[in-house]
């Protein structure tokens, strides 16, 4: 069976979803969780209902819970080095430019992804 | 006093671990890994201004050929203005034709 | 006193929060509705009906020696029939270039072209002024608006027309293609907000039974209704927004158009985009204030018709309810931090790309680009995060404009200009 008929890719990229969803949770936040599962709505409601492969959709689902894995450990990094450097008070700053964050790898992934699909839809027509 | 032990809590992640980083670590954190990151995330959109690959607007002109006047911007008399296409054009020349070609298949057959 | 401040502050989040939220959701829906039509044909209910009413088409131009011409030219090569096209009226408002001559060269050879001259002390007082002078000829019974720098298709006003087959509906509106998108960020950017904005927006408000907005060109109203309200106000600086709410009003439908399709020239520079979004962003907030109240208490709409109309009326307000709110937002978490001040500052900054261009969100601008088949424009989507923070400037100062106006009672009409170049087209020939 091809990539895209294959019912084991679409297993694997489904538990890659279940995988950083609990790496988030255990490991760094649950905001991050959250993050994770306001992406995962966007994704699956804007994105599964173009025509494309679902084996695709699940991938590119799979690839935008590990970017936003690591982009939330990188926060929660950036929040232990702010506080390390500038004290407490950083706290605050991080708490205000979180949301703005997230969003800008939400949207940029996301746009990536439907250019990809837009390729794909184009070439099969 | 308060704001400070509402900071404390949020340093303490849900399970109680926290990030412990040496002082060189966290400037490479915030002040390399950081502007990387955000340079990572709009490179895309870089990458697109400066070598655009995108086909741009859709075409949505007439695909009729239709006479096309050629004319200069500016004041310019149409007397002046080339054409491609004599404008008495005559369509009537046309038909004529089109009704002798349509009569040459009959004779192949 | 403090408690009171940190109340009324948690209030403001707390409403701009469900407002946004709100937004939200209906662009949701509207993306969510242009994708499921997409796969059916556009416009079926007009594919049948052979509609060829009169019309007459009004050009409206100020100093517009470089474009002018390539539309006249276009409206010599119209497929409707001649018979029916009652008259192109070109108004030279007080231009100061060759805007009348290159008119009136074209009015020698074609006789259903008129000009109307205007001259420094009667014209230049607006678009809406300068239509006002032409009601009077108009002869069709339905009249088109095209602004001098569009460049149509040639079978546009039969697409146009059909739209009032419908003898309930009183205005239709096409769709502008952006031709000078490659010129540079500021064309791309706003190409994509007209995609969003139309390709989905008005799409999906046409979908929806809800009230598509007339965008002052590519298209048009009965001449029935623009003789009920006898004349444009020249007070409004969007009067497009504002004739879009009085046929409403007035119990006509507006529809939308999807492949009546012209060539439109975007600003090329980011200080023309301000001066054209200040405007447009002014304009719509007089409109919501001329008609806001009229919209609730309209008998001739229904709910969801209200619910739209006054989310459209209020468009312009968000991205200054958005600085409020942050301001707000970032005093609550410093003096007040709780985890309902977190859990409503984190819906806060989705303002930035649920309203990022021209108030459509990021989602449905993607969406937009897709359903164009355009398959690279997507990587541009998150710049637009900057265009909508300009914006939010641009609003506030408009807003502060209109109160300070209000207060003062002062307000000075007059063609708020944007300069056309004619050039970066190659998507149609003409030789020059």
């Amino acid at each position: 069976m091809q990539f895209k008929d294959n019912p084991v890719f679409a297993m694997l990229f489904l538990e890659a979803v279940a995988i950083c969803l609990l790496i988030s949770f255990r490991f760094i936040n649950l905001e991050s969780t959250v993050n994770l599962l306001w992406f995962n709505l966007l994704f699956v409601s804007m994105t599964f209902i173009l025509k494309a492969p679902l084996n695709r959709k699940l991938g590119l689902l799979a690839l935008g819970n590990v970017i936003g894995v690591f982009c939330n450990f990188y926060y929660r990094l950036f929040h232990s080095a702010g506080c390390l450097i500038f004290g407490d008070p950083f706290s605050l700053v991080y708490v205000i430019l979180y949301p703005f964050f997230n969003f800008m790898w939400i949207v940029t992934f996301w746009s990536l992804s439907l250019a990809a699909l837009s390729s794909q839809a184009k070439r099969r027509r | 006093m308060e704001v400070k032990i509402v900071i404390s809590e949020l340093d303490l992640n849900f399970l109680g671990a926290a990030f412990v980083l040496d002082p060189t670590s966290a400037v490479i954190v915030l002040f390399v890994v950081g502007p990387v990151l955000i340079f990572i995330l709009f490179l895309p959109a870089i990458v697109e201004l400066k070598k655009p690959r995108d086909r741009g607007p859709r075409l949505i002109m007439d695909k009729i050929p239709t006479p096309k006047l050629s004319f200069l911007y500016g004041i310019v008399p149409l007397d002046k203005v080339e054409f491609e296409w004599e404008r008495d054009f005559d369509l009537s020349l046309i038909h004529s034709v089109a009704a002798i070609i349509e009569v040459l298949p009959k004779f192949e057959a | 006193m403090k408690k009171l401040i940190i109340q009324a502050l948690k209030l403001m989040i707390g409403f701009y929060t469900v407002v946004i939220v709100g937004y939200l959701f209906r662009h949701y829906i509207f993306t969510f509705t242009a994708l499921r039509k997409s796969d059916n044909s556009c416009s079926d209910d007009f594919e049948d009906h052979l509609y060829e009413p009169t019309v007459s088409i009004v050009i409206p131009a100020r100093n517009e020696e470089k474009v002018i011409g390539q539309l006249l030219q276009r409206m010599t090569e119209l497929t409707y029939p001649m018979e029916k096209l009652k008259e192109v009226i070109v108004i030279n408002d007080a231009s100061s270039d060759a805007t009348g001559q290159i008119a009136e060269e074209y009015s020698k050879h074609y006789s259903f072209i008129r000009v109307i001259h205007r001259d420094k002390k009667t014209g230049g007082k607006g678009k809406p002024s300068a239509i006002n002078s032409c009601l009077h000829l108009l002869t069709g019974v339905i009249v088109l608006f095209f602004d001098a720098d569009y460049i149509p298709q040639i079978d546009i006003v039969e697409k146009l027309v059909r739209g009032f087959v419908n003898p309930n509906v009183g205005a239709i509106q096409g769709r502008p293609v952006v031709y000078n998108e490659p010129k540079n960020l500021v064309t791309k950017i706003i190409a994509l907000e007209r995609i969003g904005g139309y390709c989905i927006g008005q799409k999906a408000r046409d979908d929806l039974g809800l009230t598509p907005q007339f965008g002052g060109t590519v298209g048009g109203f009965r001449r029935a209704f623009l003789e009920e309200i006898g004349s444009l106000d020249e007070s409004m600086l969007t009067e497009d927004t504002d004739l879009t709410f009085l046929a409403r009003l007035h119990g006509y439908k507006v529809r939308y158009i999807d492949d009546a399709e012209c060539y439109e020239e975007a600003v090329d520079s980011w200080s023309a985009y301000w001066k054209q979004r200040h405007r447009w962003a002014l304009g719509h907030m007089q409109v919501c204030f001329k008609h806001g109240w009229s919209v609730v208490k309209s008998r001739k709409l229904c709910l969801k018709e209200k619910i739209d109309g006054l989310l459209l009326l209020h468009l312009y307000f968000l991205p200054v309810a958005t600085l409020f709110s942050w301001l707000a937002g970032i005093m609550l978490v410093l003096f007040e931090p709780s985890p309902a001040v977190y859990t409503m500052w984190y819906f806060t900054p989705m303002s930035l790309y649920i309203l990022a261009a021209n108030s459509a969100p990021f989602f449905e601008i993607g969406i937009g680009t897709y359903l164009d088949e355009r398959t690279r424009i997507q990587w541009l989507i998150p710049l637009l995060l900057f265009s909508y923070l300009f914006n939010i400037l641009i609003c506030t100062k408009a807003f502060f404009d209109l109160l300070f106006s209000k207060v003062l009672r002062k307000q000075k009409n007059s063609w708020a200009k944007t300069n056309h170049n004619g050039g970066e087209n190659r998507y149609f020939r003409i030789r020059s």
